[in-house]
């Protein structure tokens, strides 16, 4: 039997580092393969090899048994590979169709586009594999799903007989992702072999044929999905068992006192204006509390308000915080409650890259007199030797993969750069947690350990407000689940009402 | 590599020794020797002698205020006779090398400076300038009459002033528009910018346009051949360089002085002091020759002549910048 | 600061076999600099009166640059850092010795500072690019203080582009470092540049606040989740940055000259971007990377005086050569730090 894509003993190496070594992978025509590994594992860098955007050091790659040789991804395109990326290459301000004949304008002869022609070409296409896109809309007016389904078929355009797609799930509601396999199915149907990389077991599980796991740069085990669990996948992924059970909830009794208290609020941002519904939201002592929703429906809103309350107004309602007006504070105030942001994006909100550990251990943290030496003029001077020590002990207590408190925070991997992260949150004893995509882009490992930390601090007291468009995560960890849609509080689940559908129904706006 | 280093230097000490004649430093302004004007002039004059005089000559060029003073205290630690320094600007720095080397000799153009081993060699650019201003009336049609300066600095005030008096005293009702090129040193050797401001000015009427910009004269040139209008030349005589398109130029005799004093050193007549050049020696004068003898009519000369020899005879007086602006 | 230095050396030994096609011996050329630079205490002098212009301008680059700005306009607020000394100085011409140098001083430090206010306040508040004004306000420095010198404290006794000339209260007569450098334009105020980078540096590595302007430069979103008055900050920095290019008046009006000479700046404020570049804005490498830029521009003009071929002109391809390989080199550490995000 001829499959579809054979790899041969791949091997990359980025200096001493082997991203990929000793790489055999083999998938069969007209199935769907999973790859999956955690961050860092190596999977992208594998299927990039095979895309053509990187040169492998060592190793073969065949495609339906005739070995090839890549020089760009364009030549990879032209034996019928197509991929969709995780972030979308679309251009926001053009039309789906304008978007679409990106992939054909560079090889149309005559320099000139017939619309009408490609526009029924495209129409074809999408007939063909049963997508609807609206052609002549503004791809920024277009969901995500609709943007994903251009994709694929921007992918597909170039007659393709194999489409890799990257991690297709991350930003999309559980509906999409279920109208996305449906239509996945479909295309397998069709004959097209489909590979996919992703990190969720559940959907490989669901989804694939065959599943290939990645760890290290190797390959650790290949599985065929009928005949293989979660369990199984987890550990071959992480090198070691895991535990996936929903967290006990021990419900001890607290003061009970609301850390948030928020009542029938709206608010609105003086700047841009815009608004935030959060009507009667609270989250008490010993609970970790999660909000639902899709990435960009008002989260971020949120998390600037508990941060930077002094830019924002109220419509109505009250906001109450540690028992006082929130509203009425800024942030030099806020730094003396014991409260602490995980960032949604670390690189981006929550470090600097160039700098190294110990400097980032401060970040946030350096009015705070622990870290200071007074001088004569009363000019606060940082107390680096303190601070490094307190970075070295997190290194290795959090067991943080990295040569020295010197190091550039860049150098480390996401898991470790999480939680050194955490660590600085948490070294100031905070009763209240606002933890926003707390695992985002973190291998298994360094997601167990966040996670003990937020289930031992509930346990002491604290008061976690978590954020996050991990399903799992949220059961998993919360008390109680909020969903936002749209800038606003959508609805409210107790432990006991947790349902995965009405979540999705909710993030997607439906009430 | 010291071995080769150690030949360098040896040559080099050679070289100073194996010629006996007279050693000429020659420390040009930031302009430089190729601005086809002021600068041009004195290394024109100082090239002269050295051909004709048979003098060893050295110029170099200075790249700010501050090295000046090294460049002339590197002269005269090679035991150079005589070390000339142009422009204005260099006047601190011969007052001050002079003092700790009173064996060489230091001449100065456009500077005044009393001490015993220096000669100050000026210029009474505003009788040359009264004389171009008044061919300007005579020869323009309109009554608009144009002046562009470098930097707004007082040398250039000088020339303007003379210039305005020039032109009134030809046609009294004539209106002068005065442009300078910026405001830093930058304005001599901006062409570009002085082109835009003749056209400019040519836009609104002018038909003669004198230019006092250095190196920048060459874009009134250019803008004069492009709209067939008319400039003066500053300095050296320009005229050959757009021929019918320069009236004539306001000659700034440096070469002549340059040389004299070389000369002079030459010949130990060597006297310190301020030696002033005006109309009467043709130390300034106006240019005249066969690219412009066609446009400066005979007319025209006739008529500047008698006016250059009313302000010889001091029947005419030029207002002088210097001493106006002197309280 | 070894590696950085890399690029100094290889644009210097590029330059240098540029003069074969002069028909001049590279390495005698090399010893011309090398002598220009330390030949003899006036040759140092002159070198190191460039290296304190160029500490000072160089500290104003990498003060804003730390705090994620690029200023393009140390030479305007020089210029004009230098206008408001003279100008204090003709003002109170009879305060006594140390006090009317302080005075002078702390004009010279406003002058700077309010003048890259503005530019700061535009770039914070109004969104306008700080490249773009600070270059347009060189232009308008340069107008300004050609004007004030001109019209309103011309030297009287001197038909040069000059201020007049500040009381002797304001000359330091018996200054040590201009009698051991043989009465060269090097003056106390090289005592002052090293100061100042020295403290620059302790701002950056010890004090809470230099850590916070760094923050702000490398990454302001963060800097702002943090609580940090980002744009305070940056507005603070770019003052500084103007207020330490306006100590060249120290080195030129006080030090030197005694009086605003028109185009006493040999480029100072853009020289200072390649001397931040090269010492990678680490305050202390600044010194060296200065030294070796005056040495360079103070050897360029004895290139023209002992050589026949190397002529001013060409001397600049020497130093843009070597500006070029600085930059070349600093641009792969920029890209290399953006690269890592």
């Amino acid at each position: 039997m001829t499959y579809a894509v054979e790899l041969r003993n791949i091997a990359k190496f980025y200096g001493s580092h082997a991203a990929n070594e000793n790489v055999s992978l083999a998938v069969e025509t007209g199935h769907i393969h999973g790859i999956i590994g955690e961050n860092g594992a190596g999977k992208s860098t594998a299927v990039k090899i095979l895309f053509g955007l990187e040169k492998p050091d060592q190793g073969e790659i065949f495609i339906f048994g005739e070995k090839v040789h890549w020089n760009s991804s364009d030549e990879a395109m032209n034996k019928g590979l197509g991929m969709v990326h995780q972030h979308f290459m679309l251009c926001e301000n053009e039309s789906a169709l304008e978007n679409f004949l990106l992939m054909r304008e560079e090889r149309n002869f005559f320099g000139m586009i017939d619309r009408k022609k490609e526009l029924q070409k495209a129409e074809m296409l999408a007939k063909k594999f049963g997508f609807e896109i609206p052609w002549n809309e503004k791809v920024k007016n277009l969901s995500v799903g609709v943007q994903q389904r251009l994709e694929i078929l921007k992918a597909l355009s170039r007659n393709s007989k194999i489409l890799i797609l990257d991690e297709p799930t991350a930003v999309l509601t559980p509906q999409e992702i279920n109208e996305l396999f449906a239509q996945l199915r479909e295309l397998k149907k069709q004959g097209l072999t489909i590979l996919i990389i992703t990190h969720k077991l559940k959907e490989v599980l669901s989804l694939c044929d065959d599943i290939t796991v990645f760890q290290k740069g190797k390959i650790t085990g290949e599985f065929k999905s009928d005949k293989t669990n979660i369990k199984e996948l987890a550990e071959k992924m992480v090198g070691r068992e895991i535990s996936f059970e929903k967290r006990p909830l021990h419900k001890k009794n607290f003061s009970n006192a609301n850390k948030i208290e928020l009542s029938n609020l709206e608010i609105q941002n003086q700047k841009n204006k815009s608004t935030l519904k959060l009507k009667n939201f609270n989250v008490a002592s010993g609970e970790i509390v999660g909000l639902a929703g899709v990435e960009g429906n008002g989260q971020d809103l949120f998390i600037h308000f508990l941060n930077r309350p002094e830019n924002w107004s109220a419509v109505q309602g009250l906001a109450k915080i540690f028992g006082q007006n929130w509203l009425e504070k800024n942030i030099r105030e806020i730094q003396n409650f014991p409260i602490s942001f995980f960032p949604e994006d670390r690189l981006k909100w929550g470090a600097v890259s160039d700098f190294d550990l110990t400097k980032n251990f401060v970040l946030g943290y350096e009015n705070k007199n622990v870290f200071q030496k007074k001088s004569f003029l009363n000019i606060p001077l940082m107390d680096w030797n303190l601070v490094r020590q307190k970075t070295l002990d997190s290194i290795k207590t959090d067991h943080i993969d990295a040569q020295s408190p010197e190091s550039p925070f860049s150098s480390l991997s996401g898991g470790n750069q999480q939680k050194l992260v955490v660590a600085r949150e948490l070294f100031h004893n905070p009763q209240l947690i606002i933890a926003s995509q707390p695992t985002r882009g973190v291998d298994v490992g360094a997601i167990e350990l966040i996670h003990e930390k937020l289930i031992h601090l509930q346990e002491c007291g604290a008061s976690i407000l978590l954020i996050s468009s991990e399903m799992d995560e949220l059961i998993k960890l919360s008390d109680r689940i909020y969903v936002i849609s749209k800038n606003e509080i959508v609805d409210h689940l107790l432990r006991n009402e947790f349902d995965a559908s009405r979540i999705g129904a909710a993030m997607g706006g439906a009430r | 590599m010291i071995r080769s280093l150690l030949l360098f230097i040896t040559i080099l000490l050679f070289n100073s020794f194996s010629i006996a004649n007279l050693k000429v430093g020659l420390v040009l302004d930031k302009g430089g020797k190729d601005d086809k004007s002021f600068n041009s002039a004195a290394y024109e004059g100082a090239q002269k002698a050295a051909k004709d005089l048979k003098i060893e000559l050295k110029y170099v060029e200075a790249t700010d205020i501050n090295a000046l003073e090294n460049l002339h205290r590197q002269f005269a630690q090679k035991k150079y006779d005589l070390v000339i320094g142009i422009g204005f600007a260099q006047t601190e720095a011969i007052k001050k090398v002079s003092k700790q080397f009173p064996q060489t000799h230091f001449a100065l153009v456009d500077g005044e400076l009393l001490a015993p081993n220096v000669r100050c060699l000026l210029f009474e650019e505003h009788q040359g300038s009264f004389l171009v201003g008044a061919i300007a009336a005579l020869k323009s049609k309109s009554n608009k009459i144009g002046f562009i300066g470098g930097m707004d600095i007082p040398l250039i005030r000088r020339f303007s002033m003379g210039y305005v008096a020039g032109v009134k005293h030809v046609n009294p009702k004539a209106q002068i528009v005065e442009n300078y090129i910026g405001v830093t040193g930058e304005a001599w050797t901006n062409p570009a910018k002085a082109k835009e401001l003749a056209l400019s000015q040519i836009a609104s009427g002018v038909e003669v346009i004198f230019v006092a910009a250095g190196a920048s004269g060459s874009g009134v040139f250019d803008a004069v051949e492009e709209k067939k209008k008319l400039a003066i030349g500053v300095d050296s005589n320009q005229n050959w360089m757009r021929p019918g398109f320069i009236l004539t130029s306001m000659l700034k005799r440096v070469d002549l002085a340059v040389y004299k004093v070389i000369e002079d050193s030459l010949n130990n007549k060597f006297t310190s002091g301020v030696v002033r050049y005006g109309l009467n020696d043709k130390g300034v004068d106006y240019a005249l020759d066969q690219h412009n003898d066609k446009i400066l009519t005979a007319d025209i000369r006739s008529k500047v002549d008698d006016i250059k020899k009313k302000i010889i005879d001091g029947k005419i007086q030029v207002p002088d910048y210097y001493k106006t602006s002197k309280k | 600061m070894k590696n950085s230095l890399i690029g100094f050396f290889i644009g210097l030994a590029v330059a240098l076999s540029f003069t074969l096609f002069a028909g001049e011996n590279p390495i005698h050329i090399g010893w011309i600099l090398t002598k220009s630079a330390f030949g003899s205490p006036y040759d140092l002098g002159l070198t190191l009166y460039y290296t304190a212009g160029l500490i000072f301008t160089g500290l104003s680059v990498s003060v804003a640059f730390k705090a994620g700005l690029f200023n393009i306009g140390a030479e305007g607020q020089l210029l004009i850092g230098s206008l408001c000394a003279t100008v204090a100085g003709l003002l109170f011409p009879n305060l006594p010795f140390p006090i009317s140098v302080c005075v002078a001083t702390l004009a010279a430090i406003l002058g700077g500072g309010l003048w890259a206010l503005f530019p700061a306040w535009l770039k914070i508040y109004r969104g306008s690019h700080e490249v773009i004004v600070t270059m347009m306000m060189n232009l308008i420095a340069a107008g300004l203080t050609s004007w004030v010198i001109l019209k309103v404290i011309p030297n009287p006794d001197s038909q040069n582009p000059e201020s007049a000339l500040l009381s002797a209260n304001y000359i330091f007569t018996n200054d040590p470092i201009k009698k051991i450098l043989g009465d060269s334009p090097a003056s106390w105020a090289l005592v002052i540049a090293l100061l100042c980078s020295f403290l620059v540096w302790y701002f950056f590595e010890k004090t809470k606040w230099g850590y916070q302007v760094q923050v702000t430069g490398a990454n302001p979103f963060a800097a702002d989740r943090a609580g940090q008055p980002t744009k305070k900050l940056q507005l603070i920095s770019f003052f500084i940055s103007g207020a330490l290019a306006g100590g060249v008046a120290l080195v030129e009006i006080l030090g030197n000259s005694g009086q605003f000479k028109i185009g006493f700046s040999p480029d100072f404020g853009f020289i200072g971007i390649a001397v931040a570049l090269m010492a990678r804005n680490n305050p202390l490498g600044l010194v060296v990377s200065a030294f070796l830029m005056g040495a360079l521009h103070k050897g360029a003009s004895d290139l023209d005086f002992e050589t026949t071929t190397i002529t001013r002109d060409f001397s600049k391809i020497i130093q843009g050569t070597v500006i070029l390989f600085i930059s070349v080199q600093g641009y792969a550490w920029f890209k290399r730090k953006k690269g890592s995000k």
